[in-house]
């Protein structure tokens, strides 16, 4: 499938935000964002995922190229574990997944790592990788 | 009279190989730290104020990106948004360019009246008419994206992080093509 970064994170989110065990660490859908992590949107005690692109590698074989997803947890500090426990879910769900009939989502080292971040809060990184063919198609309107 | 073919390894071929192989993992190494930060700062100064370094000695191969004043105020953040865990943050505090009518708070504050050297070395003036207060209403103060301190994170944490992972893979490489480096005559 050709290279969707848009759909791609928007299925991400579905997966998260739809499943039980995450709701039930307080993590709620409007507070998932398909952005990138910024002090601004840190709100005071809540749970928030930032579900983003970064950089891409190069894919496995010619025909493919393989974006990143990056998956940032952030909580209080007084909540770590919450933190913790999402990231968990979160490989448990999307490794070995197929989104949007790309090649399956692989977990990158050292994910699940601790990111800096502001004083007060806990944040953890997570990245999956998969491939996508090069050969996106003109859109017309 | 004919003489049998010897199996040689040439030493030297193989090391010069292995420099350029270590070389061209740092050169990829700079190139995906540099797209790392610059695509975590927040703003176009702090992307534009970002350089690349390289220095090759005989067997050092170093590669630095640097950030100039606005990229280290984009990651680290300014006035009472700054990441006061910046490891530098004691020695800006204890220099000339930090400015001492802060008293007790990181905010911007007006300076007093005189001259003095701005983050990007110029001389200027201040009439100290606002000396010690908050102006972050007309300066306003900037979040820390912490591009450099996360990019750092992602390449040098734990075994599985990026400067090991294109260093394995380089090397790989050069151990794959191994083979040239031995002669049969």
């Amino acid at each position: 499938m050709p290279i969707t970064p848009f759909s791609d994170r928007l299925a991400v989110i579905d997966i998260i935000a739809g499943d039980p065990y995450i709701k039930s660490l307080g993590f709620d859908r409007d507070k998932i964002y398909n952005t990138s992590y910024t002090n601004e949107k840190l709100e005071k005690d809540t749970r928030q995922i930032f579900v983003y692109n970064t950089n891409s590698e190069n894919g496995d074989i010619d025909i493919y190229i393989s974006p990143v997803i990056e998956i940032d947890i952030s909580v209080p500090v007084g909540q770590a574990s919450k933190a913790c426990l999402a990231a968990e879910q979160i490989i448990a769900l999307l490794s070995g997944r197929e989104i949007n009939g790309h090649t399956a989502c692989e977990l990158i080292a050292p994910s699940p790592v601790n990111l800096p971040c502001q004083f007060g809060y806990e944040c953890i990184g997570l990245r999956f990788r998969y491939n996508a063919t090069i050969f996106n198609t003109v859109k017309t309107v | 009279m004919s003489t049998k073919p010897k199996l040689t390894f040439n030493s030297a071929r193989a090391a010069a190989g292995y420099k350029k192989a270590v070389q061209n993992a740092a050169d990829q190494l700079l190139k995906d730290l540099y797209e790392e930060i610059s695509q975590r700062l927040n703003t176009s100064e702090g992307k534009k104020d970002l350089q690349k370094m390289t220095e090759n000695e005989e067997m050092i191969f170093r590669r630095k990106v640097i950030g100039c004043a606005d990229a280290i105020m984009d990651s680290y953040g300014t006035g009472s948004e700054m990441d006061k865990t910046n490891p530098f943050y004691n020695a800006y505090r204890h220099s000339s360019l930090w400015n001492v009518s802060r008293r007790g708070t990181v905010a911007i504050v007006g300076r007093h009246k005189g001259f003095y050297i701005d983050i990007y070395g110029r001389k200027r003036y201040s009439t100290g008419r606002r000396e010690t207060e908050n102006i972050e209403d007309y300066y306003e103060p900037i979040s820390p994206s912490y591009a450099f301190q996360r990019a750092e994170t992602w390449f040098t944490k734990g075994n599985g992080s990026k400067v090991n992972e294109v260093l394995s893979r380089y090397l790989a490489e050069y151990i794959k093509g191994m083979h040239q480096y031995f002669d049969y005559r």
